[in-house]
C-alpha cells in the first residue's frame, strides 16, 4: 500500500506551493562507487551537522513538509543519521531511508526500526553479484545489500529494492524481477540515469541501449504499467518548485530533486522558512513546471500524456519545457509496447 | 494528552492526513477535526473548544460537545495518549 496523501489533497498542495515531501541529502560520502552515480565526489566539505539538520527539518514542518527523504551518498556515515531521522519522527513527519544496506547491522536495523520509517530503500544493481560489484565497483557489495536487507526483515522493517537500469543490468531486468518476487520484496525500477548534480555526464555513458529501453517497457506494459501523465490546460507538469524540494550536504536548497540549475539560497545563511518563501528562483521553476504543461499539451502527440522532467530535459537540452529526444524516443517506445501487449492479450 | 508518537500528520489547506505507523494507514480529516487535531498537543480541551467556536462560529457548548466526543474517538483508537 502507498502512503500518500490522496491526489486531491496533492492538488491542493500544488495550489498552495505546499512542498509536502523533502529530499535531504545527509552527505557526499559513499562507501561504494556506483559508476553512474550523480554525485559530483564521494567527501563532504563543510556538510551540515545535525543541529543544521534538526532546524531544516523544523522549517520543513512549518512549511507543510509530510515525508522527508534521507539520502546521501550513503546517510548512515552521517555521524547525526539517526538524530536526523529521530528529528523528522518527533515533528510527526514519516521518513524514507535510501540506504546501500553495508552499514546496516542488527543493532543499526534495530535502531531504524524503532524509528518506524516509512520505508527503508535499498538498491540492486543486477540479479548476480558479478553484476551488483561491477556496478558498485565494490566486490563484496552483493552481500553486504543482502545482509542488510536480512538485518531489516529480522526487525520487520519496510523495505523497498529499487533498481537504476543501465546497460550494465538491462539484460538481467526479468531476473531481477523474479528474484525480488521470490523474496516478496516491493520492487522499483528507475530507467533515467542523469548528469552528476555538478553537471558532469559522464554518467549517461552507461543508460540503457535502446534494446534496453525497449525490454524496460516490455516489462511494464506486460503488468499494464506503462506511466501516463493526465495534463489539463492551465495545470502543472510537477511539483517542481511546488511540493518538492532537496537540500544537498552543504545546505543548498534546490526546487525539486532533480533541478540543480540554480539554488534557492544556502540554510546557513537563509532560513529555508525563508528561502521557500521569497525564493525568485523557486518561483522560476514553478513557473516552468506550468510552462512545461501547456508546451507539451500544445505540442500534442505521445508526449501531451507521457511524464516528462523539466529538469532532466535542462540538463539534455538547455530546454526544460520542451520534450527531448530521449524523452520523445521513450515514449514511443512505451507506445510500442503497449500496442504489442495490448495485441498479445 | 498528545498525539501518539507512532503517527505522522500535516495539513493541507485546511484538511488534515495523518499517517499511522503502526498499522500502515492513512486517514483523512474533516476542516473541524483537523482544526482539533492541531491543537491537541499544544492546548486543553476547553481552550480548543473556545478556538473551534470562534473559528467555525459555532456556540461554546456545542464546540465543546464536539471536542469532548472527536477526544473521546481518538483515545478509543489509540491515536491520541496521555502525556
Amino acid at each position: 500500500m502507498a502512503l500518500r496523501p490522496s491526489a486531491a489533497l496533492q492538488e491542493r498542495a500544488l495550489l498552495r506551493a505546499q512542498p509536502l515531501s523533502a529530499l535531504l541529502e545527509l552527505t557526499y560520502a559513499c562507501n561504494w562507487r556506483c559508476v553512474f552515480c550523480y554525485n559530483p565526489r564521494h567527501h563532504d566539505r563543510r556538510r551540515l551537522d545535525g543541529d543544521e539538520w534538526c532546524a531544516v527539518i523544523d522549517d520543513l514542518r512549518a512549511l507543510g513538509t509530510l515525508n522527508v527523504t534521507l539520502t546521501g551518498g550513503e546517510p548512515l556515515l552521517h555521524p547525526q543519521a539517526f538524530e536526523v531521522m529521530a528529528a523528522a519522527r518527533a515533528r510527526a513527519m514519516t521518513f524514507r531511508l535510501f540506504t546501500n544496506g553495508s552499514l546496516v547491522t542488527d543493532d543499526v536495523a534495530h535502531r531504524i526500526a524503532e524509528l518506524r520509517p516509512l520505508t527503508v530503500e535499498l538498491s540492486l544493481h543486477g540479479a548476480r553479484s558479478e553484476t551488483h560489484d561491477r556496478a558498485t565497483a565494490v566486490p563484496g557489495s552483493w552481500g553486504a545489500l543482502w545482509r542488510g536487507v536480512a538485518a531489516l526483515r529480522r526487525h520487520a522493517v519496510p523495505i523497498v529494492l529499487k533498481t537504476p537500469l543501465t546497460r550494465l543490468n538491462e539484460s538481467e531486468l526479468e531476473e531481477m524481477v523474479a528474484l525480488t518476487e521470490r523474496e516478496g520484496i516491493p520492487y522499483n525500477i528507475d530507467a533515467t540515469l542523469t548528469h552528476r548534480d555538478d553537471g558532469d555526464p559522464a554518467p549517461l555513458q552507461y543508460a540503457m541501449t535502446a534494446e534496453g529501453v525497449a525490454r524496460y517497457y516490455a516489462a511494464l506494459a506486460r503488468g499494464n504499467r506503462i506511466p501516463a501523465s493526465h495534463r489539463t490546460p492551465g495545470g502543472v507538469n510537477c511539483g517542481l518548485g511546488r511540493t518538492t524540494l532537496a537540500v544537498d550536504p552543504e545546505g543548498n536548497v534546490y526546487p525539486c530533486p532533480q533541478w540543480r540549475k540554480s539554488s534557492l539560497g544556502n540554510v546557513r545563511e537563509t532560513r529555508l522558512l525563508e528561502l521557500w518563501k521569497t525564493s525568485a528562483v523557486r518561483q522560476e521553476a514553478a513557473a516552468v513546471a506550468r510552462a512545461a504543461n501547456d508546451e507539451l499539451l500544445a505540442a500534442g502527440g505521445l508526449m501531451a500524456r507521457f511524464p516528462f522532467c523539466p529538469a532532466v530535459a535542462q540538463e539534455r537540452t538547455g530546454d526544460p519545457v520542451h520534450a527531448d529526444p530521449i524523452h520523445l524516443a521513450e515514449a514511443e517506445a512505451a507506445e510500442r509496447a503497449r500496442v504489442a501487449a495490448t495485441a498479445g492479450r | 494528552m498528545r498525539i501518539a508518537p507512532e503517527l505522522a500528520w500535516q495539513v493541507v489547506d485546511g484538511e488534515g492526513v495523518v499517517v499511522d505507523l503502526r498499522h500502515r494507514s492513512m486517514m483523512g480529516l474533516s476542516p473541524s477535526a483537523s482544526f482539533i487535531w492541531a491543537r491537541i498537543d499544544t492546548a486543553t480541551e476547553d481552550q480548543i473548544a473556545a478556538e473551534l467556536a470562534q473559528a467555525f462560529d459555532v456556540d461554546e457548548a456545542r464546540a465543546r460537545a464536539d471536542v469532548q466526543s472527536f477526544v473521546a474517538l481518538l483515545r478509543e483508537q489509540g491515536l491520541v495518549v496521555a502525556s
